[in-house]
């Protein structure tokens, strides 16, 4: 076993530890803190595939930006472990069913998972920013481009959504 | 492309406009520029983008649902600037969200690629969620928007994640090498079926089919009236063209499982919905379940033999249905927004004092309900002899569900027709683009109903 598999295994262990320590934790801040953990450990896995971009922009984006926002709502709304609403038992039962059957067919899918048919010699440059640059405007360029219209979308919606109507200042 | 090119420059267009506070402006620019892009979905110079075919192609298979996709929102951008007449802030925002929604329709119509049908559900989710909530004031809207928001969330990670296990196992995600791959047999069998299933949850929660259409009657409801018509017609159309595409043309070969699980969910659906919409008091919520009920029949097409066949059953169900909803919508949003009420007694007597407006109604509900010398009827017709092939128990469902929507279809009929109106009742104002489209739809219902055919050979 090389380095980067023990590294790998060990981030594994890591990721998945606190990713249940997210779901099982009463205290919301406490979820947050452990989501942050959860995402350094994905973003360690990306070092290891050498997708440099793909690891500062999770560190960036997922680490920094969105657990901000996660952390400055929770404290905004107050939540603690006391308010939290119970749910009834009906809908535990249900929900634990549902998962339940999820990852029963996940372990099945694993099971057969030994014949896949993986390229050969994956391309262990790919993840760098130019290479990704380069493919960004080539081949999926159109996809690229009309991502845009997406963010168009969600900026006009925000204004829409988030702006006092003329009205109201008044 | 050069479709989603203009609808995306129009878009753009119309929140100019709206800086500019041109409100009154909008509605005609946008559908300037729709007629222009339902012209160039006839045109051929879509080899420019040749280049890039194992993303985008604009098959006739596209080109026809893309007419229909416009076609639609042309009718309902016709209905929005009455509808929208008091909103001075952001009427042209609105315009641009319907037009930016659209061209993500168009996207998960004409795509190759598993990442432009993930971008193009996007593109067409999100300004949904916004219009959903559009009516800042209103707290169902305000419900609806946040609803419809997670629960799109959430179903856009299982379609993700599936996709990324398609991908696993065939290591592409361009739709003709994922299909090659199954034909050789040179895929791991255990992450496609997973994947497969993942990717069709997330496409069933799209189109509202049961069990993943919670939901959809309380987002139809809560919406403002002229955003349910557009997700009932434009969303439904884009979700079945999209979900036919994958799965009939590529995953054909994969197996008759999910086939199995298609027909059972279909069967669900239309038991559920037909059952529940007896019981509703309220005029939108009943549509929402008709709605519901809708998809169930249309996922019958996917069970088809032939693919063509199945495809000509499907534009033809579509547009049929598309157009019945819009005239019902169109009438609906007179109705309420002149007494207020969205309950079946505010059709009590609008035979007596609008004769014509009834009269489009009936129409509509005989369509919608598939009543011969209807487009509903064929529409029916063509999709129910598609599945007898090989599901006739599922078809004898089919045929028993359309008897219990005629319940609650024609309850509508017997309040306008035969029921006295209230003593405060009072004629309602027609506007004259409403008669424009009203003639427009009963047009075409009555057309289609007559010649069928005629949908079918505009395109195929």
């Amino acid at each position: 076993m090389g380095l980067s598999e023990i590294l790998a295994y060990s981030l594994g262990v890591v990721s998945i530890t606190t990713a249940l320590l997210v779901v099982f934790s009463k205290n919301p801040i406490h979820s947050v803190l452990y989501l942050i953990l959860t995402f350094f450990s994905i973003a360690g896995q990306y070092v290891i595939l050498n997708a440099q971009f793909l690891f500062i922009v999770q560190i960036i984006v997922y680490s920094g930006a969105i657990m901000v926002l996660f952390l400055f709502v929770l404290m905004l709304l107050n939540l603690s472990g006391d308010t939290e609403p119970q749910k009834d038992n009906v809908f535990k039962i249900i929900s634990v069913v549902a998962g339940g059957l999820l990852f029963i067919s996940m372990i099945a899918m694993l099971k057969g998972i030994g014949n896949m048919n993986l390229p050969a010699s994956p391309d262990s440059q790919i993840g760098l920013v130019k290479n990704l640059g380069q493919l960004l405007f080539s081949k999926y360029v159109i996809p690229f481009e009309l991502s845009s219209v997406l963010f168009l979308s969600g900026m006009v919606g925000a204004v829409m959504i988030g702006k006092k109507d003329a009205e109201d200042i008044n | 492309m050069i479709a989603i090119i203009i609808l995306v420059f129009f878009g753009v267009l119309l929140l100019f406009a709206g800086v500019l506070n041109m409100h009154k402006s909008a509605m005609p620019i946008g559908v300037l520029g729709l007629a222009f892009a339902l012209i160039f979905c006839f045109q051929d110079i879509d080899t420019l983008f040749l280049g890039y075919k194992n993303m985008f192609l604009f098959t006739e298979y596209a080109r026809a649902f893309s007419a229909l996709l416009i076609f639609s929102t042309i009718l309902v951008f016709l209905l929005g600037s009455y509808f929208l007449s008091e909103d001075n802030n952001y009427k042209a925002d609105k315009f641009a969200l319907m037009l930016f929604s659209l061209s993500g329709a168009i996207t998960m119509v004409s795509s190759q690629n598993l990442l432009m049908l993930f971008l193009g559900v996007e593109i067409l989710s999100i300004p949904l969620y916004i219009l959903a909530a559009s009516q800042k004031d209103d707290l169902h809207s305000n419900e609806a928007g946040m609803k419809y928001f997670l629960m799109g969330a959430f179903a856009t990670g299982i379609m993700l994640f599936g996709m990324a296990l398609i991908y696993g196992a065939t290591g592409s995600t361009e739709i003709n090498i994922i299909w090659t791959k199954m034909l050789n047999g040179s895929f791991n069998t255990n992450l496609m079926i997973l994947g497969t299933f993942m990717l069709m949850i997330a496409l069933l929660f799209k189109v509202g089919a049961a069990p993943f259409h919670f939901w959809s009657p309380d987002v139809y409801d809560g919406s403002p009236t002229l955003f349910t018509a557009f997700m009932s017609t434009v969303v439904k159309t884009a979700g079945f063209a999209a979900f036919f595409n994958l799965f009939v043309f590529c995953f054909q070969n994969i197996g008759s499982d999910w086939k199995i699980v298609i027909a059972v969910v279909s069967a669900m659906t239309m038991f559920i919905a037909n059952i529940t919409a007896i019981y509703q008091s309220s005029f939108k919520r009943m549509m929402a379940y008709s709605s519901i009920s809708h998809a169930g029949y249309l996922l019958m097409a996917l069970l088809c033999t032939n693919a063509q066949q199945g495809q000509s059953a499907l534009l033809l169900y579509l547009t049929a249905y598309c157009v019945a909803s819009i005239a019902v919508f169109a009438i609906f949003i007179l109705v309420q927004k002149q007494t207020q009420r969205s309950d079946f007694d505010a059709f009590n007597g609008l035979g007596k004092r609008n004769p014509l407006l009834a009269v489009v109604m009936t129409l509509g509900m005989l369509s919608l309900a598939g009543i011969p010398l209807t487009a509903g009827f064929f529409g029916k017709y063509y999709l129910f002899t598609v599945a007898f092939a090989q599901y006739k128990p599922l078809v004898i469902i089919a045929i028993l569900n359309s008897a219990i929507s005629i319940y609650y279809y024609f309850r509508v009929i017997i309040n306008m027709w035969f029921k006295e109106s209230d003593h405060h009742a009072f004629e309602l104002t027609n506007v004259p683009l409403y008669t424009l489209v009203l003639s427009i739809t009963s047009i075409a219902i009555i057309a289609i109903g007559i010649f069928p055919s005629l949908v079918i050979e505009l395109f195929w």
